[in-house]
């Protein structure tokens, strides 16, 4: 089976079932309309979930009967390789939110920036890794924190405050 | 004094103008920042304006609330990422035109658009405010239900080559939206007990997370592979749309003004809803469609024209009426209470000289943002001088703290980073990302209007039938899938033409 083909089959496969996984999350958790002849909270979320379903079985039928078009940008199948790249943003987004969470935002902002840029990019320049680790969360807290009065996450454990 | 002379005075004041242009750049600042909005900047202006007199304050908030519209464009083009809700439409032919090495001109004509929608809206708003209050305040329940299905038409137009992915795309975006505290019932909804859910996604970090993320993978994914394209740093200079290039769109100028006018006027609708429909009237009339999400300088003019005429359309029932539309024209509804200033429909006979204020102020402000932008164009540009790699940290970081920004909660920057993970893998499977953010945005409109609509009529469906405007609108939407479905048919048919005939030359 072409890759492209594969791709719509796993894309339709993982529509539908995503869909049943809401719809039965929809039917066990939100209660149903409390008066008559009124949509509910319920009703919303469950169209939307059939909606879903119908649409990812549509995709799997497509895929089945014919060549699939291209949609916009599919690549008919990750490259093995290209992995590392969404971990490693995945890694540093959440990380960065951890560590926001913990340290504050001064010391989690220089942390992150460090990190992505020597072991994450390989940019090994210690002057920009510096420059940038100190620059970009020296600006951001001027800027936004001190002139626009933007609030600034304050670390739990090693917060700094100024 | 002479109503219209007192406001001049007012406003021409060295320091009625300085709160004017201080608050434009505030706008900007956080209209281009991915995270921040206006309403936040509005928030944050509000108690500056304490200490001052009802011409500062009132030019100040207004100036802010005109920076934060148009500067939402900046971050779209030049990053990809819309810095506002109302310039996600922009992305699509703005970034693809940044991309090509004419981002200053996506730039200069994002700007020029902008200042020619709000003040054309401003126009509208003084020849008619009396007239379009009275309809806008007709739009209830079941008119704004018709207008926002017709909005979710446009996904047809957005859904690219194939219609299911599109509305795929769509269907995730408004099931996203259903996720958190029901606004009507106070029920919560698949939130499976855990209390910080309640919360719901947040439509700017679910935004943040479907445009950054992408880019950010996909950055390091080209510096990893050695393959990303710097762009030549003699392309981007200052550069505005010929007087050609405007004079052929100007009739398209003036029917997304008038669109963004409309829609702004009735409460509750606001800025993406009038740049999504824009965009979609502007490549379903355009000669050169394909050119569309490609780098179109139309694709870029529409929304861009549409959202800021939003501003004076907003405006209107606010001054006229005291309907704030959105959290926005809420906040300046404060600060025009607090002084002294009761919007509604006193307003304009007692409190004349303050109405002729307000009028100049947006004057004013759109001069100051027009003027600064252009002055930042160059800045704006040099951004696109950084390495890609450098600035998609540069970019994560923003998004970080933009997202912990909206609601100082930690929780949404998990969210914007699994939103964008999703956002990413179905990209990857070939599904459309704008069609989602229209499911974010419209979802929650759609169904808080469908729902009071029906508590109204008591269970009865006919409700929907029962206006003329709304059955105007179902009958566009109609006409919109329709014509999709005829233009994707055609399409098919001349595929199949051409192949037969390509294999007919190649047994020949």
């Amino acid at each position: 089976m072409p890759a492209a083909r594969r791709r719509d089959l796993l894309l339709g496969i993982l529509a539908a079932c995503a869909a049943a996984l809401w719809c039965w999350g929809v039917v066990a958790t939100i209660p149903d309309a409390y008066g008559e002849g009124r949509l509910g909270p319920r009703g919303f979320p469950l169209i939307g979930g059939v909606l879903l379903g119908v649409l990812g079985l549509a995709v799997v039928a497509q895929s089945l009967r014919k060549a699939p078009d291209a949609g916009d940008g599919g690549d008919g199948g990750r490259k093995p390789g290209e992995w590392g790249p969404v971990a490693a943003a995945a890694g540093l987004l959440a990380g960065y939110a951890l560590l926001l969470e913990l340290a504050g935002f001064l010391l989690a902002t220089a942390a992150t920036v460090a990190v992505a840029v020597g072991p994450v990019l390989g940019v090994w320049r210690w002057r920009l890794i510096g420059g940038m680790a100190l620059g970009i969360p020296l600006g951001i807290y001027l800027v936004l924190g001190k002139l626009l009065g933007v609030y600034l996450p304050v670390g739990r454990l090693v917060g700094i405050t100024f | 004094m002479d109503p219209v002379l007192a406001a001049l005075a007012a406003v021409s004041d060295p320091f009625a103008l300085l709160a004017i242009l201080a608050g434009s750049v505030i706008g900007i600042v956080f209209g281009s920042v991915p995270g921040l909005t206006y309403s936040m900047a509005l928030a944050i202006v509000l108690p500056l304006t304490f200490g001052l007199d009802a011409g500062a304050a009132i030019g100040m908030l207004i100036g802010t609330y005109i920076g934060g519209m148009t500067g939402g464009s900046v971050s779209g083009i030049l990053l990809g990422i819309p810095g506002t809700p109302s310039a996600a439409a922009t992305v699509m032919d703005g970034h693809a035109m940044a991309r090509k090495g004419h981002a200053g001109l996506a730039l200069g004509g994002a700007v020029l658009a902008s200042g020619f929608g709000g003040i054309f809206s401003l126009i509208v708003m003084m020849a008619s405010v009396d007239l379009i209050a009275r309809i806008a305040i007709k739009f209830g329940p079941v008119e704004i239900f018709a207008l926002v299905v017709f909005g979710m038409s446009t996904i047809c137009g957005l859904a690219g080559k194939s219609l299911v992915r599109g509305l795929i795309a769509g269907v995730i975006g408004l099931m996203l939206m259903t996720v958190g505290l029901d606004e009507v019932d106070g029920v919560a909804r698949m939130t499976f007990g855990w209390t910080p859910l309640l919360q719901g996604v947040n439509l700017l970090v679910a935004m943040v997370g479907l445009f950054a993320v992408p880019m950010i993978i996909q950055t390091f994914v080209e510096h990893r592979d050695r393959t990303a394209a710097r762009l030549d740093a003699k392309d981007i200079r200052s550069e505005l749309p010929s007087f050609r290039q405007l004079r052929l769109n100007a009739w398209l100028l003036c029917r997304c003004s008038a669109l963004g006018t409309g829609i702004g006027a009735i409460p509750g609708t606001g800025g993406p809803i009038a740049a999504f429909l824009a965009y979609d009237h502007a490549k379903r009339f355009s000669k050169r469609k394909s050119e569309f999400g490609k780098g179109s300088l139309e694709g870029v003019l529409a929304p861009e024209s549409a959202n800021n005429a939003v501003t004076g359309g907003a405006m209107i029932p606010l001054l006229s009426l005291g309907i704030p539309g959105d959290p926005a024209t809420a906040i300046i509804l404060g600060g025009f209470l607090i002084h002294g200033l009761v919007p509604g429909p006193m307003l304009f006979h007692q409190n004349q000289t303050e109405v002729y204020l307000v009028y100049m102020a947006i004057l004013v402000a759109y001069v100051a943002v027009v003027a600064f932008q252009f002055l930042g164009i160059r800045a704006f540009a040099r951004l696109l001088r950084i390495p890609p790699h450098l600035m998609a940290v540069g970019v994560l970081i923003m998004c970080g703290v933009g997202t912990y920004a909206v609601r100082n909660s930690f929780l949404d920057v998990y969210m914007m980073t699994g939103v964008g993970l999703i956002g990413y893998l179905l990209l990857k499977a070939g599904v459309p990302i704008t069609p989602i953010i229209l499911g974010l945005v419209l979802g929650p409109t759609m169904e808080r209007e469908f729902r009071t609509a029906l508590i109204l009529s008591e269970g009865d469906y006919s409700i929907f039938f029962s206006s003329w405007t709304a059955i105007a609108f179902y009958a566009l939407a109609v006409g919109v899938i329709g014509l999709h479905i005829r233009g994707q048919l055609r399409g098919l048919r001349s595929d199949e033409a051409d192949g037969s005939n390509g294999s007919g030359k190649e047994s020949a």
